[in-house]
C-alpha cells in the first residue's frame, strides 16, 4: 500500500479521469437505458399475460409492420377453435395527434375495453376510453403535446377528450394512443375490421397446438405465442438500435481504457524519479507494477461508481421532469460495463507498465 | 562479516567508441564501523563505485563482496532482497517520496527490507536523527536539511551493514550540512554500520575516519 500511495498522481490529472470515465459511464448506460426502457415497454404491452395468442394476417409480424387487415368473421372462427376461451379484436392505425399547433404521429390501438386485452399495461392518470369521442394518451406524447386529462385533442382530424394517460407505452420513437375499436375504424374506414385478434386459452391448454390449428383453420392468418410475439416486436423495435449501442459501447470502452492508459502512462513519466528509488532500495518491478495496475482499477472503479451513480439519477431525474427517454438498466448492466471498462483499463495499464523496464535504479543517484 | 569489499574491479560504461573506463583496478575494504570518504573530481568514478557497491551496476572484472555476498552470485531476485536488507542508501538530493510522509518514507525501508516491528524501528529512528516531532509532514513541508535527515533515517532504520551516501551534504547550507553530516556518521556509528561517502565537501572530511582519491576511475590513497 505504501508503493501505491507512494506513486498517487500530481494535481488534477486522476479527478479529471474519474470524471472522464463517469461521463463515458453515463453515455453508455443511457444509450443501454434507452435500449432497455424500449424493452420494457414491449414487453409490458406485447406480453401482458391476459393474451396468450396474438392472431394477425400472414405477413404481419409485430406492432409496427402490419401488411393488411383480418376478415370480419374472424372472430367467430378463431373463438370456436378447441382451447380458445375467448377472444378480442384489437385495431391498430397510425394516428395524427394534434393539440394547438403541436402535432404528433402515434401508434393508434384501439382495444376492447370490456376486456382490457390489448389496453395498457397501467395507468399514470384517468382511465380506459369507453366510447368514441375518448382517448388515452401515452404519458410522454400527452407530455410532449402539453395535454393532460379532461383536454380537447384532434385525432385523424376527429375531436376527442384526453380520459387517460398510459405508462409504459413509450418506444421512444413512438407513443401509443388508445381508443375503442369502433373509433379507429370510423376514422379509417375500416369499420367492424380488426388488424390483430387477441386471444386467451383455457387453462393448461398448448399455445403452440393451438396456434398451428387456428393457421390451419383460418387460411392466410398467422398465430403467434406472446413470447415469439414480443420478441418479434423487441427484435422490429432494436434492430436499428443495437450495433448503434454496441458500437458506443466498445467506443466507450475503448475511451475509458485510453483516458486511464494515459493517466498511468503519465505516473510512469512523471514519477520516474521516485520508481528509480523505490528500485535502488530493493523494491521489486512487480510490487511498482501492482501498484501501478492498482492505480488503474481504482480510477476505473471510481469513474463506474460515479458514472452509474449519475445514471440512476438522470434516469429518475428525466422520469420526474422530462420523461421523453424511457431509461431501464439492470444491475446486469453496470456490472457488465463495469468488467468491461476493468479488463480494458488493466490491459491499456499494462502496455504503460513494460515502460517499468527502462527505468535503471542509477537514476536515483543523478536526480 | 566485510561490510565492503572490491578486488580488482573495473567498469566500462559505455560502448564502442563512446566507451570510457569507469573503474579500472580498483581495490578495497571498508571496515564495520569506518566513514570511508571518497573523493574526486567529477566523473573520477565515484558514483560508479557506489552503484557497482550496491550491486545496481555490474561490473566486467573483478569481484565484489558487499554485507557478505559475493554480488556475482546472487540472482536479480536475491541481489535486490540483500540490498534491500543490508544496505542503506542517502541521495544527493534526499530523493524521499513526495506523496509519503516523513514517516512513510522512513518505513518504506523497513517493509522492504522485511523488519517485523516496523513502526516502533521507524519512530526510534527518526527520532535518533530529531525528525520524529516532524514525521508526519511531506517531504514539500521540510527544509532540505530536514529531508535529508530523514533520507539518513531511511538509509538506517533497517540497520544495514553498509551505508552508501551521494554528495550528501552537496545542496545544504553550512549549518544544515554540518547537521546531516554529524547525523549520518553517529547514528551508523551507532548502530555499526560503515559508510562509503562519495563527496566534495570539505566539511564531510571532519566526520571521516579514512579517505581515498579517486582519479578517471583509479583509486589513490
Amino acid at each position: 500500500m505504501l508503493a501505491f500511495k507512494a506513486l498517487r498522481g500530481r494535481g488534477l490529472r486522476a479527478p479529471v479521469a474519474v470524471l472522464g470515465v463517469a461521463v463515458i459511464c453515463v453515455l453508455v448506460l443511457v444509450l443501454r437505458g434507452a435500449g432497455g426502457g424500449v424493452d420494457d415497454a414491449i414487453e409490458g404491452y406485447a406480453g401482458q399475460p391476459a393474451v396468450d395468442l396474438w392472431v394477425m394476417p400472414v405477413g404481419t409480424e409485430s406492432l409496427l409492420r402490419a401488411t393488411a387487415l383480418l376478415p370480419e368473421d374472424i372472430s367467430a372462427r378463431v373463438a370456436s377453435v378447441d382451447g380458445v376461451a375467448s377472444v378480442a379484436p384489437l385495431a391498430r392505425a397510425f394516428s395524427r395527434v394534434e393539440h394547438g399547433d403541436t402535432h404528433l404521429a402515434m401508434l393508434g390501438l384501439g382495444y376492447d375495453v370490456a376486456s382490457g386485452m390489448g389496453g395498457p399495461k397501467a395507468w399514470a392518470a384517468g382511465r380506459a376510453p369507453s366510447r368514441a369521442g375518448e382517448v388515452a394518451l401515452d404519458r410522454v406524447g400527452a407530455w410532449r403535446l402539453g395535454v393532460g386529462v379532461g383536454d380537447e385533442v384532434l385525432v385523424n382530424g376527429t375531436s376527442a377528450e384526453v380520459v387517460g394517460l398510459s405508462v409504459g407505452t413509450n418506444l421512444l420513437v413512438n407513443q401509443f394512443v388508445f381508443q375503442t375499436p369502433d373509433a379507429i375504424g370510423a376514422q379509417n374506414g375500416t369499420a367492424g375490421r380488426a388488424s390483430y385478434l387477441l386471444v386467451a386459452l383455457e387453462r393448461g391448454v398448448s399455445a403452440r397446438r393451438v396456434a398451428d390449428a387456428i393457421e390451419a383453420y383460418v387460411p392466410a392468418t398467422r398465430a403467434w405465442t406472446r413470447e415469439d410475439f414480443t420478441a418479434n416486436n423487441q427484435h422490429e423495435a432494436a434492430e436499428g438500435f443495437r450495433p448503434i449501442l454496441a458500437l458506443s459501447f466498445g467506443l466507450g470502452a475503448a475511451t475509458s481504457a485510453i483516458l486511464v492508459a494515459l493517466i498511468v502512462h503519465g505516473l510512469v513519466e512523471d514519477r520516474r524519479a521516485d520508481m528509480a528509488v523505490l528500485l535502488a532500495l530493493g523494491a521489486s518491478s512487480w510490487r511498482i507494477a501492482l501498484a501501478l495496475l492498482l492505480h488503474g482499477v481504482v480510477l476505473v472503479t471510481s469513474g463506474c461508481v460515479l458514472g452509474v451513480a449519475a445514471a440512476y439519477a438522470l434516469a429518475w431525474g428525466l422520469d420526474r421532469w422530462v420523461p421523453v427517454i424511457p431509461l431501464s438498466f439492470s444491475g446486469q448492466d453496470t456490472v457488465g460495463m463495469f468488467a468491461v471498462f476493468l479488463i480494458a483499463s488493466v490491459l491499456a495499464t499494462a502496455v504503460s507498465v513494460l515502460r517499468l523496464r527502462q527505468i535503471d535504479p542509477m537514476e536515483a543517484f543523478r536526480s | 562479516m566485510t561490510p565492503l569489499s572490491m578486488i580488482l574491479v573495473s567498469k566500462t560504461r559505455g560502448t564502442g567508441a563512446r566507451a570510457t573506463p569507469a573503474l579500472q583496478g580498483v581495490d578495497l575494504d571498508v571496515s564495520p564501523g569506518e566513514v570511508l570518504l571518497l573523493t574526486g573530481p567529477s566523473g573520477s568514478g565515484k558514483t560508479t563505485l557506489l552503484g557497482v557497491a550496491a550491486g545496481l551496476l555490474s561490473v566486467d572484472s573483478g569481484r565484489v563482496l558487499a554485507a557478505g555476498a559475493d554480488l556475482a552470485t546472487l540472482s536479480a531476485a536475491a541481489l535486490r532482497s540483500h540490498r534491500a536488507r543490508t544496505i542503506g542508501f542517502v541521495f544527493q538530493h534526499a530523493n524521499l517520496l513526495e506523496g509519503l510522509t516523513a514517516r512513510e518514507n522512513v518505513a518504506m525501508a523497513a517493509v522492504l527490507a522485511g523488519l517485523k516491528d516496523v513502526d516502533q524501528a521507524v519512530d526510534a529512528t527518526l527520532d535518533a536523527v530529531g525528525m520524529l516531532a516532524l514525521a508526519d509532514r511531506r517531504p514539500s513541508e521540510l527544509s532540505g536539511g530536514q529531508e535529508q535527515r530523514v533520507a539518513v533515517a531511511r538509509a538506517l532504520v533497517h540497520r544495514p551493514l553498509l551505508v552508501l551516501a551521494d554528495e550528501p551534504t552537496a545542496s545544504l547550507d553550512s549549518a544544515s550540512g554540518a547537521a546531516v553530516a554529524h547525523a549520518l556518521t553517529e547514528l551508523a556509528s551507532r548502530r555499526g554500520a560503515a559508510v562509503v561517502v562519495a563527496t566534495h565537501d570539505p566539511r564531510m572530511t571532519r566526520v571521516a575516519t579514512r579517505q581515498v582519491h579517486l582519479v578517471d576511475g583509479r583509486l589513490s590513497p
